[in-house]
């Protein structure tokens, strides 16, 4: 280790020396905790620098502390783990934003981070940067094959380790974890939506570019190939969301997610259905017999509640997110929320 | 006085969370895991282990 070769004056993160080994490095990265478990890109002077010319913010801008280890993230620090994820240098306003975004105290990092719940922030990208970035909102929008999704999402996960210090076991004590611990990113198929998109619904116009970060769980998925219209394929999605183990019916708190696939959306548009009438329908559908949970839910979290009630998934309907995303195919996913936390949409600037 | 009670597979989370709070010092006890779903018997025996470990604390900083 040393500072030889240290030729940025802007740059003020330790510079290790290495033998061209990539095995060699890798081997450091992992056995220090400072990769995901898969190789990276290693973070040299020049990469940095690249990935810096991504941005107009000076490397030494701090967005703030990054719990529960509370990492300095500065524009430098998030510039290194970007370049570990294989990131380009275009994604830094976004990832920028996005780790912003999580920073605001609504969203809760700290708990998210540390929970033993299976909860990971989950990117959504709204706007004309989806296409400038060629971020996936269509077929497999949650599988591999994406370069922005995949490495924009890593990195995220990255800054969460290496600034964060969320080590599993130490600080990041989920019971399980979820695979969009690996990388959680995704797009909104507006083009294939028949509503307002999410960033619109939330005061942004069409034109901006936005990410929404929202603490949630893996998907599951909602097959529906049989019914014709609106209030079948619905019926369908209450069915799967009424559980009894999920936070936010537990808690009655946080904003479960909808990803509804472009054809189950064009079916249920069609059936005269808006987005907030979707919301009010699974509010009101989307319940569980209150003699249905254990004794002790009953006792403990359901008290107030009379023994012939049906429990809804959140309190109010508006906190029921919905959006579309994914290819052809009739199939839509539930993805319950951490339950406390609230989403944050931001607009990406440079 | 701030004691906090936490479980013992939580106590390096805590400790980091304190640290990274600016309350490196801060005192705290730590009942065997888990506390969450168990029998009010059972929380009794580990609140009774976290009155006793409270007791000293406040007996040592007296002196």
């Amino acid at each position: 280790m040393g500072k030889e070769g240290c030729n940025s004056l802007r740059l003020i993160s330790e510079r290790i020396e290495f033998n061209d080994n990539l095995e060699e490095i890798n081997e450091f990265f992992y056995r220090n905790g400072w990769s995901d478990g898969l190789p990276i890109i290693v973070p040299t002077e020049e990469r940095v620098e690249r990935m810096l010319s991504g941005t107009r913010r000076d490397p030494q801008d701090s967005l703030g502390t990054v719990p529960p280890g509370g990492g300095e993230a500065t524009i430098e620090k998030i510039a290194i783990n970007a370049v570990m994820a294989g990131c380009l240098p275009e994604y830094m306003p976004l990832i920028i934003t996005a780790i912003e975004a999580m920073l605001d105290e609504r969203f809760n990092l700290h708990w998210i981070q540390a929970t033993t719940h299976p909860v990971a922030p989950l990117i959504i990208v709204n706007g004309p940067i989806r296409n400038e970035l060629q971020i996936n909102s269509g077929h497999n929008v949650f599988g591999q094959g994406s370069r922005a999704n995949a490495t924009i999402g890593r990195a995220i996960r990255l800054i969460l380790l290496n600034i964060g210090g969320g080590v599993p076991g130490k600080l990041d004590m989920a019971t399980h974890g979820q695979p969009g611990k690996y990388s959680f990113c995704i797009g909104e198929n507006e083009e294939s939506s028949p509503w307002e998109p999410l960033h619109v619904e939330r005061g942004f116009s069409k034109s901006s570019s936005t990410i929404t970060v929202c603490g949630v769980e893996g998907p599951h998925n909602m097959n529906d190939h049989c019914s014709d219209d609106g209030e079948g394929i619905l019926t369908t999605f209450a069915g799967t969301m009424a559980t009894q183990g999920n936070n936010n019916i537990i808690s009655q708190r946080g904003e479960p997610l909808l990803i509804i696939g472009p054809e189950h959306a064009g079916i249920i548009s069609k059936s005269g259905f808006s987005k907030s009438d979707v919301k009010h329908f699974l509010h009101a559908k989307a319940r569980v017999q209150k003699r249905q949970f254990s004794k002790r839910h009953q006792e403990d979290q359901f008290s107030q509640y009379s023994d012939d009630s049906s429990i809804p998934l959140t309190p109010r309907e508006e906190d029921i997110m919905v959006i579309v995303s994914g290819g052809s195919g009739k199939h839509s996913l539930f993805l319950p929320s951490f339950g406390l936390t609230t989403s944050v949409t931001k607009d990406i600037k440079d | 006085m701030t004691i906090t009670i936490c479980t013992s597979q939580f106590l390096s989370l805590l400790q980091a969370t304190a640290g990274s709070k600016g309350y490196p010092n801060l005192l705290i006890i730590s009942v065997p895991h888990p506390i969450a779903g168990i029998k009010r018997g059972e929380i009794e025996i580990k609140a009774d282990i976290a009155f006793g470990e409270i007791l000293k604390i406040i007996e040592f900083q007296g002196k």
